[in-house]
């Protein structure tokens, strides 16, 4: 009976940590989010920038955007929400806008196309994925013998001494 | 029961305090170190206060996990790095599937018991196969399982484990980089309900967490495993007779240590915002052995308190020696070595008395046996 | 005589058997390790003369700090992991001599002359530790000799050396963390003799030093003193009752240890042509342990030719795996095989039954 019940309390562990895991996937899964104000063309139809758009994150002003600038916002979860306060053109009266937008999981930095989404277009048209074009300059040497430990034919290993713990 | 006799005597105040030097030298050592090197140094309180209380919620959980293996009677665990190397491939696993903040810490924290129960119960049974001499073992199997490690981080990972982003791997398609940062992890367990007190940050989530695993040790010690574990400890021979599996019970305990020490390996790497994939874990054994053994413990006997004593004034002496180093020799490398020399030292010492009153005891228990061999006879006789 | 007549009843099958569990798995897989490499390295596109070249220079630098290790095995001390006790004096012997101005081979003869007293004072003090701690040698001989190294890393920026090779420019004092023997006694022991055939070279002079203390290791091995010494390792109580003296025999085994260190650094040196100091020393006992451990030594047993077989398995792999595993699959994974044949070769001996009665 014991063994039964041990058992039991053990499988019923391993399933809330696999379900805690799974739910901290969902939860903690970052996104960079990247909001251009630029002009889009799409199917032949021009939506223009706005002359000025107004971020804010959780009531947080996170960018001020004039035409063709980006501005950019980590997020958590799959779901993003923002204000945006749009000037269309100078002199015109601020429209404020919430935006939800559902991110999906599998891309690491988004970018919005704001003329585009508050055209109501499909959201192939205004979500892309953000490419890095910095990362191929950057090289880093592989680790060198120093870090592996070793000096030359003894073996010694990390001969560093750390210098904070 | 032969030391009993002594025990009841009357002492008088002199005695007793040379008694508590005795018991409590290196403590006492450290003080004076400490008391000496922090007026040269020049830090003002409220810096060391503060230095302290983010290296306490650094170190804390990563020196609790040493005290269950003490307690089992396998002495100081230094097979703890195997926990420390589960801990970072969780890390570095968790960075590379951009689980950020809380989250990425507590999946870290999930992914790292597999790998750090597997380590553990390796470890356990080769110390059962090198009883009485666990110690030194334990030492060798974290070099050996370092070996093992670089394989997999160096080589195997990004081609045959799949490492997703580049800015972890090495610009030649395989192996993880010296670093691996944990920008959006960084911290995010300290900052989260912390206190400012005159300028001293104090990470309230951090401390609950260390105070957590606190109770567990204290609850551990009184289930039926944690008694069995210290009869274990006692005597070997004894629990075996009394129908405890002391193989087992063994395992056990360094299982729970590795698990630990794996958790808290992932509460440092947070603190610290990134990983160095190749020496983070090299000498975190060693300067969490030094600041148990500073806090007053020995190799069979170890508190919770020696811990909260021992990161304390292992940590002040950390903090302050290469300054006072440099202000005394002119000299800020001097201060390193030093602080080196003295974790190094402390182990040592920790480690001869030790053995040399194991041996006492041992030379006691013959001739009592002697003794008692001798009135049998009588008796016979 | 007994024996050969059980030997004979055994069939050839159980005798390799019996071989092979008495080499021990591990060491079997090593040598047929080393000899695929031997193998493979012409297929690579490796000369085999220079890889050997390599590997009996590797040999002849290696060999007596290994040798350190048979005394205090033999009077059961364990495993020498306080290796860098000595390698401190012969690291001081060294330096000392170049301060005091000899150069050339001189220097060699002056820097063994000035290491060998510290080397025994050092040794006196270190054996009469580890007999007040009988039976947890290993783990703090780990440790005496990693305080050693740390303190000697402050000696090494406060003792007044002056030499101009040995400071640092700038600052005029502290040693550098490597000098150059180039003039002192950078490779006098290799050029004596030394044999060159085509791409092969042997450095005779090293190996003569060695089989010359080798040779004096095993003699002194059956004395009187040396037989004492293997009773006090195999059985120490009955060698108090058979009226030796445990602890002075345990010390002079000690003693010897921490002095041929100090002599093996020296040669080490002379081969490798700098003085490596700071944390050099640190993890200079591992690879000396588990190559004896390869040669076929245990935590109480170990010969000469252990000594022999073993460093020139461990050199082997260690010269060996870089160049053919960089030619076969273009990665360099030596340094990963090195640290886990070695500290895995220590592991097997730590955890023999049969061994850890001790």
């Amino acid at each position: 009976m014991k063994s039964k019940r041990s058992l039991l309390i053990r499988i019923t562990t391993v399933v809330v940590l696999l379900l805690i895991a799974g739910a901290m996937f969902i939860v903690g899964r970052g996104h960079t989010i990247y909001i251009d104000n630029k002009t889009l063309e799409y199917d032949g139809q021009t939506y223009s920038a706005a002359h000025r758009a107004e971020i804010f994150v959780n009531g947080e002003k996170i960018a001020k955007l004039s035409k063709r600038e980006r501005g950019m916002a980590t997020c958590m979860g799959q779901s993003f929400t923002m204000e945006v306060t749009i000037t269309q053109d100078k002199g015109d009266e601020p429209k404020t806008y919430t935006i939800t937008q559902q991110l999906p999981y599998s891309m690491d930095g988004i970018v919005i196309n704001l003329p585009g989404y508050l055209a109501g277009l499909s959201e192939e048209a205004y979500l892309t994925p953000f490419v890095s074009m910095a990362t191929t300059t950057e090289d880093e040497e592989a680790p060198t013998e120093d870090d592996l430990m070793m000096d030359e034919g003894m073996g010694a290993e990390d001969l560093s001494i750390p210098s904070d713990i | 029961m032969s030391t009993k006799p002594i025990n009841t005597k009357e002492k008088n105040p002199l005695q007793k305090a040379t008694g508590f030097l005795r018991n409590n030298s290196v403590p006492v050592m450290f003080i004076l170190i400490c008391a000496v090197c922090i007026p040269i140094s020049g830090f003002s309180p409220s810096y060391l206060l503060s230095e302290i209380v983010t290296r306490m919620g650094r170190n804390t959980f990563l020196i609790l996990s040493l005290l269950i293996p003490i307690m089992a009677g396998m002495g100081l665990n230094f097979g703890m790095t195997l926990g420390a190397m589960a801990g970072e491939i969780a890390l570095i696993f968790v960075s590379d599937w951009q689980i950020w903040g809380i989250p990425g810490v507590i999946l870290a924290m999930i992914i790292s018991i597999p790998f750090s129960v597997l380590l553990g119960l390796l470890c356990g049974k080769i110390l059962n196969m090198a009883k009485g001499r666990e110690m030194v073992t334990s030492y060798i199997i974290s070099y050996f399982i370092n070996g093992i490690y670089q394989l997999i981080v160096l080589y195997m990972m990004g081609s045959l484990i799949p490492i997703i982003h580049s800015s972890i791997k090495l610009p030649r398609g395989y192996g993880i980089r010296n670093t691996v940062s944990l920008l959006n992890m960084r911290q995010c367990i300290d900052n989260l309900l912390a206190i400012n007190i005159g300028g001293v940050k104090i990470p309230m989530l951090t401390f609950i967490i260390i105070a957590g695993a606190c109770l567990f040790i204290i609850w551990f010690r009184k289930t039926k495993l944690g008694q069995d574990m210290r009869a274990v400890g006692q005597d070997m021979q004894v629990a075996r007779d009394a129908g405890i599996n002391v193989e087992r019970t063994r395992i056990i305990s360094i299982v729970i240590s590795t698990v630990l020490a794996g958790f808290g390996m992932i509460l440092y790497l947070q603190n610290m915002g990134n990983i160095s994939t190749y020496s983070s874990h090299s000498q975190i054994g060693m300067f969490c052995i030094a600041a148990l053994l500073v806090g007053g413990a020995s190799v069979d006997k170890a508190s919770i308190g020696n811990v909260f004593l021992g990161v304390t004034l292992f940590h002040l002496m950390f903090i302050v020696a290469p300054q006072a180093g440099a202000k005394i020799t002119g000299d800020s490398m001097i201060g390193e070595y030093f602080r080196v020399f003295v974790s190094y030292g402390v182990i040592t010492v920790a480690l001869v008395m030790y053995e040399t009153k194991k041996r006492k005891a041992k030379s006691l228990l013959g001739a009592q046996l002697r003794l008692d061999q001798l009135k049998e006879e009588d008796e016979v006789k | 005589m007994n024996d050969q007549l059980e030997m004979n009843q055994y069939s050839i099958r159980d005798r390799i058997i019996g071989f092979a569990k008495n080499f021990g798995l591990p060491r079997l897989i090593i040598a047929g390790f080393l000899l695929l490499l031997f193998i493979a390295a012409p297929l690579v596109g490796a000369d085999f003369l220079t890889q050997l070249t390599n590997t009996i220079n590797r040999f002849s630098w290696n060999a007596i700090l290994v040798l350190a290790m048979v005394p205090m095995v033999h009077s059961g001390c364990g495993l020498n992991f306080g290796l860098p006790l000595g390698i401190i004096s012969g690291l001081l012997g060294a330096t000392m001599s170049i301060e005091l101005g000899f150069t050339g081979g001189f220097s060699f003869v002056i820097a063994i002359l000035i290491a060998t007293p510290i080397a025994l004072v050092l040794g006196v003090g270190y054996g009469w530790l580890l007999n007040k701690i009988k039976g947890g040698e290993m783990m703090i001989a780990t440790y005496v000799g990693f305080s050693a190294v740390a303190f000697m890393c402050m000696m090494w920026l406060l003792l007044p050396y002056h030499s101009a090779n040995m400071v640092w420019g700038l600052a005029g004092k502290g040693l550098r963390t490597t000098i150059s023997l180039e003039g002192y006694f950078d490779k006098v022991l290799a050029n004596f003799l030394q044999i060159n055939i085509g791409t092969l070279s042997i450095p005779v002079g090293t190996l003569l030093f060695f089989a010359l203390l080798a040779f004096a290791m095993w003699a002194f091995l059956h004395t009187k003193t040396g037989t004492a010494m293997t009773a006090v390792g195999s059985n120490p109580t009955f060698a108090k009752a058979a009226g030796i003296n445990v602890n002075k025999i345990r010390l002079l085994s000690v003693v010897m240890s921490t002095w041929l260190a100090a002599i093996g650094i020296l040669v080490y040196e002379q081969g490798f042509g700098f003085i490596q100091l700071y944390m050099a020393p640190f993890y200079m006992a591992l690879p000396a342990v588990s190559a004896i451990l390869i040669g076929g030594a245990s935590v109480n047993k170990a010969s000469i030719v252990n000594v022999i077989i073993g460093t020139f398995l461990f050199q082997g792999i260690v010269t060996m795996t870089p160049t053919v595993m960089n030619s076969m699959i273009h990665m360099d994974m030596s340094e990963v095989i090195r640290i886990i044949v070695s500290n895995g070769m220590i592991l097997y001996a730590l955890t023999r039954k049969t061994e850890a009665t001790r």
